[in-house]
């Protein structure tokens, strides 16, 4: 499977403010590609840079084998853009702001307007100005699509969506994947990261901080412990135990790797309740959001 | 250029374009309604001529303008004022259809359209570089039809015609400034009063340098100046040969340096 997208020692600076730092990473056609970090991490300015709107101070990227700063109308040609904050032109109603994207890409695509708007439920007659965030966010998601791209490159795509929109979302998504479409995508909902993607890059202060596949063990091996002992008990230090929160009875804690450590000291104490089980995925990046610390937390 | 995009932007600013080049003619005939009052009272271009101060001759340009005659009057009277109010609509249009993009952040739809950027500045610039002419058109058609009702002694059609090339010339130029600025400039609240500022500021150094002989070199930061309307209004030579260089070296400059800066830049709206 070719990479689509091809980032290579990708830095970008504002001034002596970081945007990011050299930003190594790659996505395979066909793929859905999750890209996630804390707020200011660099996003957006990596999202910008490959789509050329912003010029990187050293590196490269690539899609579809195009040099992103010189061949900028060759890549877009085969990609749609969903950006965070959806604004168009205000005097110009639905109807007209996709007739005039699907102009400019030189397509006929009133029948995949029609089809893409009836399922979202967008009234094309009204004006841009005149429709709602969650709406707006509609027009901006058929604009991405209208052209049946090779790459969709969406950041935030959900935001000021309603539940059913959503999820209508999350279905064109999946379609569009089973067309052949490589989806990267940004997001704070690391729900839908781990319903979508089949890998999912983690940036933090500009730089990679690691790409994970979802379904490789090393991620499925996180698991969320809650147990509550009978009486007061300092908790040991174990391999692979993080994020605890407790109060000195009752503990809350991420463990990764082997958990035979574990067990056998809940076996050497008096338990009056313990859980076991598979982390929501937002817990196990959180991890990785604040730097993994181990501190133990009073609650 | 690309045409979806240059229909698209024509279609955008065409309401403001109806406005100006209609409010500018309608302007026009409210002074040149006055024309025939004037003639009856002032016999001669010298009789017309003394009723300004000498100071007010050589700040409006009005040396040698025969005054009784329909061009004269319309060179001296009512061209220097919608020459200038036609560059507050020319340079402001040329500094916002770029800037506002990027202030309005709509540049995220088209800059991600298989459109180069050169594209993109180019259909822009040539959406000004139309409207400047249309409305320049406009006016001239005003002025003739304004000539032909209100005339008493016959009009010179080439008067008309050197004139209304001599206010777009002035107008391309304005046009050029404010496009290059409209690169570095991005924010409304920054490119409204600046635009207004680079236009009132010609005026008034075309004013002063006129009526300074010491600031005569001034006039060359003037671009009202350029045009010789004095001799135009009378069928002469409209603009002499360092001056349309200069102009023409402005328009040249300010388009492609705007084109060329616009292609390195960062878009960051």
């Amino acid at each position: 499977m070719n990479n689509v997208i091809e980032i290579d020692s990708l830095s970008k600076m504002y001034g002596k403010a970081r945007g990011v730092k050299q930003l190594s990473l790659s996505v395979k056609g066909g793929e859905i590609f999750g890209f996630i970090g804390p707020n200011g991490a660099g996003k957006s300015t990596t999202i910008r840079t490959i789509l050329g709107f912003l010029k990187p101070t050293s590196g490269s990227a690539r899609i579809f084998g195009f040099d992103t700063v010189t061949q900028s109308p060759e890549i877009h040609r085969k990609v749609g853009y969903l950006p965070a904050d959806v604004n168009f032109y205000d005097s110009m109603t639905a109807q007209e702001l996709l007739d005039f994207s699907a102009r400019l890409h030189r397509v006929e695509a009133a029948e995949r307007i029609k089809q893409l708007s009836a399922r979202l439920d967008l009234d094309l007659s009204k004006k841009f100005r005149s429709l709602s965030t969650g709406n707006k966010k509609k027009v901006g998601i058929i604009q991405a699509m209208l052209h049946d791209p090779e790459l969709l490159i969406l950041d935030e795509p959900t935001s000021g969506l309603d539940p059913l929109a959503q999820r209508t979302f999350f279905h064109l998504l999946t379609e569009e994947r089973d067309r052949g479409c490589t989806v990267f995508f940004s997001s704070h909902v690391l729900s839908e990261v781990q319903l979508l993607c089949n890998r999912v890059a983690i940036i933090r202060d500009g730089e990679l901080v690691t790409v994970e596949d979802l379904k490789e063990p090393s991620v499925a091996q996180y698991r969320l412990v809650h147990v509550r002992f009978a009486r007061p008990t300092v908790l040991p230090e174990i391999p692979g135990v993080k994020s605890v929160e407790g109060d000195g009875t009752e503990y809350r804690f991420m463990i990764q790797g082997d958990v035979n450590r574990l067990l056998r000291m809940l076996a050497d104490n008096t338990v009056d309740d313990v859980r076991i089980e598979e982390p929501p995925l937002e817990e196990v990046f959180m991890n990785y959001y604040t730097g993994g610390t181990t501190a133990t937390k009073e609650c | 250029m690309n045409m979806v995009l240059f229909k698209n932007e024509m279609r955008r600013h065409l309401l403001a374009f109806l406005i100006w080049s209609v409010v500018l003619p309608f302007m026009s005939l409210m002074r040149m309604a006055e024309f025939p009052e004037f003639v009856r009272k002032y016999q001669s271009a010298d009789q017309a001529l003394g009723e300004f101060s000498s100071t007010e001759i050589d700040m409006f340009g009005l040396d040698g303008v025969d005054l009784t005659s329909i061009t004269g009057y319309f060179g001296a009277r009512v061209f220097s004022v919608v020459v200038l109010l036609g560059a507050f609509y020319v340079i402001m249009l040329a500094a916002t259809i770029l800037s506002k993009e990027e202030d309005y952040k709509t540049i995220e739809f088209l800059a991600v359209k298989p459109l180069s950027r050169t594209e993109i500045t180019v259909s822009k610039i040539g959406v000004v570089v139309l409207y400047a002419l249309l409305l320049n058109v406009a006016l001239f058609f005003a002025s003739w039809a304004m000539c032909a009702v209100f005339q008493q002694k016959g009009y010179s059609l080439k008067a008309l015609v050197l004139m209304a090339l001599g206010s777009f010339l002035v107008h391309l130029m304005f046009a050029a400034v404010g496009f290059l600025l409209s690169v570095f400039v991005t924010t409304a609240r920054v490119i409204y009063p600046v635009t207004i500022g680079i236009v009132l500021g010609a005026y008034f150094v075309q004013m002063m340098a006129n009526s300074n002989g010491k600031a005569k070199p001034l006039t060359w930061l003037s671009f009202f100046t350029y045009p010789n309307i004095g001799k135009a209004s009378a069928g002469g030579q409209l603009i002499d040969i360092p001056h349309l260089v200069v102009a023409l070296l402005v328009i040249t400059a300010g388009f492609m340096l705007a084109v060329f800066r616009y292609r390195q830049k960062d878009i960051t709206a």
